[in-house]
């Protein structure tokens, strides 16, 4: 039917309302969960294959309060903050040496190229018969893992500085020291930081898989034990300790970003 | 101070970011310009796009190192006060500093005492009318506040001669002539000498004593015309039919020069 006029308001235009989005995601994940639960208990399918989200809440209270999950999550979590440290620490001092000094990036920037796309969980073997199969061979392995995404990073942020604001600095008077200092490494901190978040997803599958590899203790050890001996519920409550070792280091890092980066806040 | 600018070219060898691998072709951006800028005076730089106008502000302000030539400063110069400073068209604030801190830049690079220094940049943010604003990060602001803060900035280490590399050209028209009106005011007040690049000949013809007017690609000096309207000028001077008359005059002259750049650049 032809109309005259036509309007535009909230009923009609669509768009931009978030709120709803927010429920949106918590009720999948409740949906998934409740049909889940469902399909265990009417015996769709056996709890050998997968076991109901109750069964595996109850297994990993009661592994939580025997002290047997802590334990693994010690282990595991010494050996990832270890690792991440010295590897983000390595990748910081490294990447500013490339990103500010030419020599340096001629030096160094190939071998980066050169090493950067081997699979790191492929250099176990050599660590271990460097370092022996010790802690030492874990905490390198996630230190070469953690290492790379925060060196790139650093590098790009180094090299990504506003050559305008750099003027601006100079035009104030700010020495060659100064502009580092205040401007270079100012406008890298955010790249920094979202490397920083790169190797924080690294470090944890790497101490998973070393653990799978080579221990005798930790959360990857735990997930390996388990599918060996078929202990389903104790297999899914290991990988719940992942879901929440990944969202706990994610949320921690934001704090910190929030904390460091407070000017992109309003945005 | 008088700014004597002797005989500068400039030809570029590399692109800007290509980091010194494989030479980009040669770009000859400015041919023998020579001009003198008096003491207090205020000089406007007009020129197509691309004529080598942020280059020769560059130039002058010790950044970007010309090809041959030289820029002279002279007479009563303060060791303790810089030479020059620069307004950008795009603002350049540091955007992890709050505006206060962004003022304070300059004062903290010369090493002013934290006490001091922000005495000294509250003084500009008043006289920028700023106030209320001092903790906001630029993100928050809007291009006429910015702008702002990039003056009070550039002002803030009180330098023998204010640069501007086409200040207001980001703005919204109705920001624009509000900052041009009150930059012309706070300029009244400090005197100094001021080189101001623009590309819109009203904003020229009102703000200037003189105006350089640039050829297109490689630039060269076409002309340098007096402007004779009185001081204090008023935001009416704009719609005056003598102020409308002169700025098509130097239309005139730069019309056939941006029609040729205009077509270069496609
Ligand atoms: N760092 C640089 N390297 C190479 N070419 C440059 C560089 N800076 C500017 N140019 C070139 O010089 C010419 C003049 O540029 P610019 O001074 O920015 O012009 P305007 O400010 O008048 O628009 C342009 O062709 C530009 O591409
Ligand atoms: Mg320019």
């Amino acid at each position: 039917m032809a109309s005259d006029i036509v309007v535009y308001d909230k009923s009609t235009v669509k768009g931009g309302r978030e709120g709803t989005r927010g429920y949106l995601s918590i009720l999948s994940i409740v949906i998934v969960i409740l049909l889940w639960e469902a399909m265990c208990r009417f015996g769709l399918v056996e709890s050998l294959y997968l076991p109901a989200p109750s069964a595996i809440l109850v297994e990993f209270t009661r592994m939580l309060l025997s002290g047997e999950l802590l334990m693994s999550i010690w282990l595991s979590l010494k050996r990832i903050i270890w690792g991440f440290l010295l590897g983000c620490g390595m990748g910081i001092l490294v990447g500013l040496a490339v990103g500010l000094s030419p020599v340096m990036e001629a030096l160094i920037d190939p071998l980066l190229s050169l090493t950067y796309p081997i699979p790191k969980i492929a250099l176990l073997p050599l660590i271990i018969l460097w370092l022996g199969i010790g802690e030492s061979s874990k905490v390198a392995i996630i230190a070469v893992g953690a290492f790379y995404p925060v060196c790139i990073n650093t590098i790009a942020g180094v090299k990504g500085a506003d050559p305008l604001l750099i003027s601006a600095a100079r035009s104030l008077g700010a020495n060659r020291l100064q502009v580092i200092q205040k401007v270079v490494l100012m406008s890298a901190l955010p790249v920094i930081l979202a490397g920083i978040r790169l190797a924080a997803g690294m470090s944890l599958l790497l101490v998973v898989s070393a653990e799978m590899v080579a221990a005798t203790a930790g959360i990857g050890y735990l997930i390996l034990y388990a599918g060996d001996l078929m202990l389903t519920t104790k297999l899914m409550a290991g990988i719940l300790v992942l879901c929440v070792l990944g969202l706990g280091s994610t949320l921690v890092l934001q704090r910190i970003e929030r904390a460091l980066v407070p000017w992109s806040r309003g945005r | 101070m008088r700014v004597i600018v002797d005989g500068i070219s400039k030809t570029f060898t590399r692109r800007p970011g290509a980091n010194g691998r494989g030479n980009a072709p040669v770009v000859e951006a400015l041919r023998d310009i020579s001009f003198t800028v008096d003491d207090r005076e205020f000089v406007a730089i007009i020129g197509p796009s691309g004529c080598g106008k942020s280059t020769l502000l560059g130039i002058i302000a010790g950044l970007v190192p010309p090809s041959s030539g030289r820029v002279i400063f002279e007479g009563g110069i303060d060791a303790v006060r810089p030479l020059t400073s620069v307004v950008f068209q795009e603002f350049a604030l540091f955007p992890w500093r709050t505006v206060l801190k962004n003022v304070e830049f300059g004062l903290e690079v010369r090493g002013v005492p934290p006490g001091e220094r922000r005495d000294i940049a509250m003084e500009y943010i008043r006289l920028m009318d700023l106030l209320g604003f001092e903790e906001k990060y630029p993100a928050e602001l809007s291009g006429g506040m910015k702008q702002r803060v990039g003056i009070a900035r550039a002002l803030s280490v009180n330098p023998h001669v204010l640069l501007m590399d086409e200040p207001l050209s980001a703005l919204d028209a109705q920001t624009r002539s509000i900052m041009q009106v009150e930059f012309l005011r706070i300029w009244e007040k400090t005197e100094k000498t001021v080189i101001y690049v623009t590309h819109n000949i009203q904003e020229a013809a009102f703000l200037a004593d003189r105006i350089v007017v640039l050829s297109r690609r490689p630039g060269r000096l076409r002309e340098i015309i007096d402007v004779d309207f009185g001081r204090p000028r008023e935001e009416g001077l704009l719609s005056e039919d003598s102020f409308l008359k002169f700025c098509d005059e130097v239309w005139g002259l730069l019309r056939d020069e941006a029609r040729v750049a205009m077509k270069e650049e496609i």
